[in-house]
This record gives structure tokens, C-alpha cells and sequence, in this order.
């Protein structure tokens, strides 16, 4: 695939009960904070794509309210609902076909306010699994159960992994709840605390590029790939993700780029069993290992060192907003010029997108 | 569709109630409370100068914010409305009468109730015509809710 | 801007537009699907990727309604997104799925939809859900309640009369005596239609569109496909899509940007599409148009905003049988949206009509000679508004 360059972002998080905002203003900040950051106005902008979830928002068509705080007054403006990295997906496919040259993804998720495990139940299907309930959680918890059964892993293992990230995090690891059961085996503390939060990204063609500069150099999305699984459990593989690996092999294949490549490893942490799946699942760790392949700072490539969903998930937002924490830490040199950052959505991980990122445009010769 | 294919078919009822919590933001805020209080503000921008209402935090079209509140009202002119003729959950018994009003001073349209007398809808809708001078006219009890206000005809 | 990679219709799956109580959401997923691959000579297998048309799954009562369909539509593993725009989605994500093909990305598209509107009594509260609940929820403000005001606002710009949209109705029902999938159909009469009712003044009981289930696909695929399957195809030449702000207000009054009245949004979106497409006079260009009209009024202001006439002019032109089958531009041939509405997906069944046209597919309501077709879909508070320009040859 041709590269796409990104070349503003934006993102912050906040915790519900401490700051209440309209969602359209914080939109509208977001917005702004990617255009500004890129040197921007809204008159550059061809398109805009939106990512956000009508019961998380709490009102249906819930673009209609967000359309033009995020810029797309009398633009061409579409929104996607599964994923927040689908932004990124549907405007960077926008820019590679040649009819749009800059694109700006915006995806938020204000659910502090929202009835979360009731809304959840409501996308079970009513006739089979809604009675049973098995929502995200409970959802992430059977594949936690397959995965310590296949391969021995223990509960102290998910529990150091846990502490870990909580103190990354700067809270006291001793403080986080490692005996109260969600559902078994994954105790309160083996989840990432949810945060609101909102993230914005200014896309832009190779060509674009070559008319005018911005503030600071891009950063290409050389390949990207999506995927989703079966909707029922018990026809996906408990205790892997499969698509993932699929979606990982494509998005690399698009790069032109080899497993090896890659310098750095972002994945989606809303639990610890979701960080270890997803990093086995991708690769950089052998099968069962995931929970201790994680966070070693002499790892190679760099496992989750630049990114804590721990810090605060901003749940239907944390793909956008990790790849924004990220194009923060390519830029500062924090992290290095070439990796993966991954997310993913729906229940217990049925949906996936990767993304590789390097600082550099050009193809390698030896592909 | 086959009778066999109906009959094999079952229906579950179930009914959602879903309570959600919605933060107004600042402006919102302040706009609901000068309600309480009995005064309508519109929002003006400072690039082109439009005054928003109901209130904007930013200009939609200029894309920066607003800064400035403008006291707008208590007249104004229909720029659009119905008699609304079914029930709708949550909502009054039919018929009632409901308007985009563009009050004096400000440069968008509001919606909310026409306080109008219905007995014959289309005898009604002749007066209630875009153009028709409304005035605003605040209830006694309020709560900071839009529904502080409605309209009502100048005659 | 260079286009890099031509992109048609090859395929159309349309189920029937009623209640359905017998099969269930993904069961009619399902049937479109296959009907679109099985005419395009395709399987599941040979999708690359695949875009879901739906709107607020409120109406189903099953949040994310479509990642329980991924496996009836053969979508496991495969790159998967659903769009959603209010009642313009299936114009949004034909145009999503357009842009999988044009980016150089997939081959062969899928682009699916359903929707069980009538799995709820509570549509108009669903639909009084999507206003802000500071300003706006508390009116009754709905679909049928916005287009009311849309009516009366051209009543006072034009002189629109509820006499021409009932037009619209009885044209719309006749014509959907021909579409064996049409919800609402009938010899119906002027004075039926102005003796019915008013359900939101000047809107009439059928001056509203039915609450129908149903579903509906295409599949898009890229013109290296297309020229190895030897299909017959309806190339997607024009793509357009404009966005307005939510206020209804903001589009009243002498400052204002865009029209209520009007459908500024689709002018806009159709003239970009136009542009892509090469039509400069669409008034003679275009043989069918299938426009996305949930209510009588919105296809007075659809032909206008199409530039098919000037403006003023629709609810005359309409109510003259100009627009009719026969003529030189035939609108909404199938019965349109005020005959079938199962909302998630109409936008996509206006596009599939629109493609059946140009392919030489629609049966009897095949407007002869067919070669250049239209489809717009509207959504949110009239705000979002899209424009496929369809061809029998690509441009």
C-alpha cells in the first residue's frame, strides 16, 4: 500500500466524576489540537472521519450532534462505530484512493456517564446469550480460563504482571484489588481502570508532502490491516486470537516489512489477559509466555513500553489514543523509528487493527 | 413466507430502560440557569460575529471559540412549525404545537413548545405561519430546563 | 486527483420489504448477501473485505448488531467495519466500500446490510433519542416532525401544496405496484391521501413512510475483476457526501448557510459527484434517479436539489407526471423510500434499484434504456446527505 503520512494529533483522557464536559466541546478541542498541532485550519481538510458508539454517547446517531464540532460543517463527513483505529483505517484508504488529500479521524468515548454493563447486555443476541450474560468481562474471563489451563500459566503470574503496570502507572501496586473476583480467574485488579477520553489525527498523501511542510516531520503508516472473529465464543480459539495473527501478517505484508523489522510493540491492555493474547498472538512472544514477555526494557523489539492502559483506558477511544501516545514518543524519539500498534474491539477481543509505523517513507531494498 | 416458517418462530418481549447521566459543560450550564433565572443568551463569535442559539462553546463555521454572551429575545419570528398530531412516549397527549423561533438578537433558531389553543388544526395553522411574531413567555416554576420557556403569539 | 482503480457494481441482493417475522436479524443479513454474490457469480470466499450498513441498532433491540452477523455473512476473519450515519448509512457505506476498492486496497467488496425496524413499537421515541437532550429532546422532534417543518418552510418559499405531495404519493405507490419488494403499494388517490390524517401538520398519514424490515447488499468489485467475470455492471462513477451541523435552526434565517427548505446538502454533495462523473447537465444526463424520500415533500426538494428542474418548480413538475415512467427521467421507479424504509439499510436499496437500472436487472420496473442512475440517501436531522453517480460505462 502507498504510505500515509499523519502529521498532527491529538489526545487526552480525564476521569468523568472529576471533570463534566458537553462531548461536543471536547470534540471540538480534539479537532482543533490535531489541526493546530499540524498547522491546520478546517479549510484545509477534504474529509473527516469519525469513530463513536451511539449507547456509549447515550444518544442514537450520535455523529449528528458531534459532526460539526469536529470540523465537518458542509464537508464530506462519514463515522464508523466498531473501532476507533477504523477512523484511521477508512480515512487512510480515503487519502490511498487519490480523491481526498488530507484527512482528519476523530474518536472520543465519554461513558462515565453511561449505564456500562447494562448497555453491554444489549449486545448480546436476545435469544441464546443475553439470558447467560457473558459480557466483555466475563467474556475476557473464559478466555483467561482456557489460556491458564492450556498452558499452565498461574495466578501469580497475572498478578505480577498486574502489579506492574499498576505501578508503572504511580499508583501502589499494594493498593490495587488482587483478591476481589470479577469473574474467574481475573480479580479487579487484572483490568485497567476506565477513563474518558478523546484523540484526533491529521492524515495527509505523499503528495501533499510534496507542496507544503508542517510542523514537524510525519510519521507513515506504511501498513495496516483489520479483522474480525466469530461472534459466538465457543467458535473462536479460547485463549488465542487468531485474526490477530492474520492481521498482523497483512499489515507487515503491506509495509513491506518482516516480523523481525520491527523496533517496537504497542498492544491493546485492557486487561492483562488481553496484553499477553495480543502480543503472542502478533508474535513477540511464544505461546503461554505472553504475561512475562511484556515491559522488559532490554526486550527487541520494545514490548509495551511506551503505552499503560493502566494509567486510564479510554474504552471505545484506546486504539486512536494509543496510536496518538505513540506518534508522541516516535516524534520525541522516545520510541524507535519503526513499530506496531494494535487495538482491539467488540467482546473479549472479536475485532483487531495494526497499524506499522515508521519515521521513514521509504521501502526497504531487500523486500 | 411459509405459515410453517411463522408458526416455528417464537418472540421474546423485553423492554430496555436505560438511565444514562449527561454533563451540560459550562456553556450549556450557564445558558440552563440564566433560564432559571428568566433571561435567554445566545453565544456571539468573534471571527463572523453570528450569535448562536442555542449557545455554542466554539463557531462552527470559523472553528474557534466563542467568548461573548448576548442577551437576546423576548420577541422573535417563526421560522418554522407543526402541530404535532400522535403520542410519543414521554412526550404531551396530542395535539400540541411545537416552533423554531429566531428571537430578536440572535442569528439561529430555537426550538420548544408554541403555547397556542387547538381546536381545529388547520384553522390554527394559518395563524402559526414562518414570519408570525412569537414572544417568550417563562413558566413560574423553573429548573434550569429548556422547557423554563416556550413561545406565544403576538396578536 | 489521478484515479487509481475503477470500481462497479457487480452483484444486488434485495429481500422483500415487510415485517419478516420469520426469519431473525442476521437470517436476513444473510440473504442478501448470497442473493448479491450468487448474481455477481461470486461465494463467500471470494470477499476481501466487507463494509456493514446500519443504523441505530436501537431499533433491533441488539447493540452492535452486526458483529452478531459477521458468521451468517461469511465474514469471520475478514476485514470487517460497519458505517453509520442515521438514515444516509447505506449511501455512506457504499461509498466506504467504494473508497476499500479505490484506495487499491481489495478486489472484491461486500458491502451488506439489515434492519427490523418493526422489532420495536417505540421507533419514534428511538428517533426522538437521536436530538440533544438539553435543547431539543423535549419537543417531540423526530423524522416525521423535522420533515413537517422542512414542508412548511417550502410552502412559505414556494407555495408548495399539500395537493403536490400528495402527488408524490399516489406517483410513488403506482409505481411500486412493479417492485414485487416494495412494502407500500396501490392505486391510491389524491383525495385518499388529503382525506387521511395529519399526523405532524402538513404531513398526512401517507405522507409518511411505512416502519419496514429487510435487508440488502452489493458487491463492489474493482474493474481488473470486473473484466475477468465479464459481468454486466453498474460502475460507480460519482461519489458525494456533505455534512450539515444538527441545529435545525442554524439553517433559518438571513445569516444563515444552507436552507432548511432545501436540500442544500445534496446540491452540494451532488455536484461534487456530478463533477467526478463528467455530468454537467443533469437534467438531460441522467435517466433514473433513485432518491432517498422518506416523506412526500423530500422528493419535491430532492429533484430540485439534483438539478433536474429549477427550483420552485418540483411539486409541479411531480404532480405533472413529468417524473413518471415514460419520460425521459424516471424518480424513485421501485416506489422509493416512502413505499419500503427499513432505515438502516435504505440508502443501500436505493443504491442497489439504482445499479439494477443501469445493469438492465430491475424487471418490471425497468426504466428502458437506463445507462446513467443516481442514489442519494439523508440522515441525521436532514444534515448528512450522499450522491452515487451510477454508469453502464465507466468514466
Amino acid at each position: 500500500m502507498e504510505p500515509v503520512a499523519v502529521v498532527g494529533w491529538y489526545a487526552e483522557t480525564w476521569k468523568g466524576e472529576v471533570r463534566s464536559c458537553r462531548l461536543e466541546e471536547v470534540v471540538f478541542h480534539a479537532a482543533r489540537g490535531a489541526l493546530g498541532e499540524a498547522g491546520m485550519s478546517r479549510d484545509d481538510i477534504d474529509g473527516i472521519v469519525l469513530a463513536c458508539h451511539d449507547e456509549l454517547d447515550g444518544r442514537f446517531i450520535s455523529s449528528m450532534l458531534t459532526s460539526a464540532p469536529s470540523g465537518a460543517l458542509l464537508k464530506d463527513e462519514v463515522r464508523v462505530t466498531d473501532s476507533s483505529l477504523h477512523a484511521v483505517v477508512v480515512g487512510s484508504m480515503r487519502v490511498q484512493s487519490g480523491f481526498f488529500k488530507t484527512v482528519l479521524a476523530v474518536s472520543w468515548s465519554v461513558s462515565s456517564g453511561t449505564p456500562l454493563h447494562e448497555v453491554q447486555l444489549t449486545t448480546l443476541d436476545p435469544f441464546v446469550e443475553r439470558p447467560v450474560g457473558a459480557i466483555d468481562r466475563v467474556a475476557t474471563a473464559l478466555h483467561a480460563n482456557a489460556y491458564v489451563w492450556r498452558f499452565g500459566v498461574s495466578v501469580d503470574e497475572l498478578d505480577a504482571r498486574a502489579k506492574a503496570k499498576w505501578a508503572e502507572a504511580g499508583v501502589d501496586p499494594s493498593l490495587a484489588d488482587l483478591e476481589t473476583f470479577v469473574s474467574t480467574p481475573l480479580r479487579r485488579g487484572h483490568f485497567a481502570p476506565l477513563v474518558d477520553g478523546v484523540a484526533a489525527v491529521v492524515l495527509v498523501s505523499s503528495s501533499v508532502l510534496e507542496c507544503r511542510g508542517f510542523r514537524r516531520p510525519p510519521i507513515w503508516i506504511k501498513g495496516l490491516a483489520w479483522g474480525i472473529d466469530s461472534y459466538a465464543l465457543d467458535r473462536r480459539a479460547l485463549g488465542e486470537w487468531t485474526v490477530l495473527r492474520k492481521v498482523t501478517g497483512d499489515a507487515l505484508a503491506r509495509a513491506r516489512l518482516r516480523l523481525g523489522d520491527l523496533e517496537f510493540v504497542e498492544v491493546d491492555d485492557a486487561s492483562v489477559i488481553h496484553e499477553a493474547l495480543s502480543v503472542e498472538a502478533i508474535g513477540v512472544a511464544p505461546a503461554g509466555k505472553g504475561l512475562s514477555c511484556v515491559g522488559r526494557p532490554s526486550g527487541v523489539p520494545r514490548v509495551q513500553l511506551g503505552t499503560n492502559g493502566f494509567r486510564g483506558y479510554p474504552l471505545f477511544c484506546s486504539g486512536l489514543w494509543r496510536l496518538v501516545q505513540v506518534l508522541d514518543q516516535m516524534a520525541d524519539g522516545s520510541l524507535p523509528g519503526t513499530g506496531l500498534v494494535h487495538g482491539t474491539y467488540g467482546r473479549a477481543g472479536q475485532g483487531h487493527v495494526a497499524l506499522v509505523l515508521s519515521r521513514e517513507a521509504n521501502v526497504r531494498d531487500d523486500s | 413466507m411459509s405459515r410453517e416458517a411463522q408458526d416455528e418462530s417464537l418472540v421474546i418481549e423485553e423492554t430496555w430502560n436505560l438511565r444514562y447521566r449527561y454533563s451540560s459543560g459550562p456553556v450549556t450550564g450557564y445558558f440552563l440557569r440564566s433560564l432559571a433565572e428568566g433571561r435567554i443568551m445566545g453565544r456571539r463569535c468573534p471571527g463572523c460575529r453570528v450569535v448562536w442559539l442555542p449557545p455554542r462553546a466554539y463557531c462552527e463555521r470559523c472553528f474557534i471559540p466563542t467568548v461573548e454572551w448576548v442577551p437576546v429575545g423576548p420577541e422573535g419570528v417563526i421560522e418554522a412549525c407543526t402541530i404535532v398530531n400522535f403520542k410519543i412516549p414521554n412526550l404531551p397527549d396530542p395535539p400540541y404545537a411545537i416552533a423554531i423561533c429566531r428571537l430578536d438578537g440572535a442569528d439561529t433558531g430555537l426550538l420548544n413548545f408554541l403555547d397556542v389553543r387547538i381546536d381545529d388544526i388547520e384553522t390554527v395553522m394559518t395563524r402559526l405561519r414562518p414570519g408570525a411574531r412569537v414572544r417568550v413567555k417563562f413558566r413560574q416554576n423553573r429548573s434550569a430546563r429548556i422547557t423554563d420557556f416556550c413561545f406565544e403569539l403576538v396578536e | 486527483m489521478t484515479r487509481k482503480v475503477r470500481g462497479a457494481i457487480i452483484g444486488v441482493g434485495e429481500t422483500p420489504y415487510r415485517t419478516h417475522l420469520e426469519k431473525n436479524y442476521v437470517e436476513l443479513a444473510q440473504e442478501a448477501a448470497l442473493a448479491a454474490l450468487d448474481m455477481a457469480g461470486l461465494r463467500p470466499d471470494d470477499v476481501d473485505a466487507v463494509v456493514f450498513s446500519m443504523a441505530p441498532t436501537g431499533f433491533v433491540g441488539i447493540t452492535d448488531a452486526e458483529r452478531w452477523a459477521v458468521d451468517a455473512i461469511g465474514a469471520v476473519g475478514k476485514p470487517f467495519i460497519r458505517v453509520h450515519t442515521g438514515g444516509a448509512t447505506g449511501g455512506s457505506a457504499t461509498q466506504v466500500g467504494w473508497v476499500h476498492v479505490a484506495s487499491g486496497m481489495y478486489d472484491v467488496v461486500l458491502v451488506v446490510g439489515a434492519d427490523k425496524v418493526s422489532e420495536t413499537p417505540d421507533t419514534q421515541f428511538i428517533l426522538n433519542l437521536i436530538w440533544d437532550p438539553f435543547y431539543e429532546r423535549g419537543f417531540g422532534l423526530n423524522t416525521i416532525t423535522m420533515a413537517a417543518l422542512q414542508a412548511v418552510r417550502r410552502m412559505e418559499l414556494y407555495g408548495t401544496t399539500e395537493r403536490e405531495m400528495a402527488e408524490v404519493v399516489v406517483r410513488s405507490w403506482r409505481k411500486a405496484m412493479r417492485n414485487p419488494r416494495a412494502h407500500l403499494k396501490g392505486n391510491l388517490t389524491v383525495d385518499e391521501v388529503l382525506s387521511s390524517p395529519y399526523v405532524s401538520w402538513p404531513l398526512r398519514r401517507y405522507d409518511c413512510c411505512p416502519r419496514s424490515s429487510g435487508a440488502a447488499a452489493i458487491v463492489i468489485a474493482s474493474e481488473r475483476v470486473v473484466s475477468e467475470l465479464k459481468v454486466p455492471a453498474a460502475w460507480i462513477n460519482g461519489c458525494g457526501a456533505v455534512s450539515n451541523g444538527v441545529f435545525l435552526g442554524d439553517r433559518m434565517g438571513p445569516r444563515c448557510l444552507t436552507e432548511y427548505g432545501e436540500w442544500d446538502e445534496l446540491r452540494l454533495a451532488a455536484q461534487h459527484a456530478y463533477a467526478q462523473a463528467g455530468i454537467k447537465d443533469p437534467r438531460f444526463e441522467v435517466d433514473v434517479a433513485e432518491i432517498y424520500a422518506p416523506f412526500s415533500i423530500h422528493e419535491i426538494m430532492g429533484v430540485e436539489a439534483l438539478g433536474f428542474c429549477d427550483a420552485g418548480e418540483g411539486g409541479r413538475l411531480i404532480a405533472e407526471g413529468y417524473f413518471d415512467f415514460g419520460g425521459e427521467l424516471v424518480t424513485n421507479p421501485s416506489g422509493g423510500t416512502l413505499c419500503s424504509n427499513p432505515i438502516g439499510v435504505t440508502g443501500l436499496v436505493r443504491v442497489c434499484d439504482a445499479a439494477l437500472q443501469v445493469m438492465g436487472r430491475a424487471g418490471d420496473y425497468q426504466v428502458p434504456g437506463a445507462r446513467v442512475a443516481v442514489a442519494t440517501a439523508a440522515g441525521g436531522s436532514s444534515q448528512f446527505q450522499t450522491c452515487v453517480v451510477l454508469g453502464s460505462e465507466p468514466v
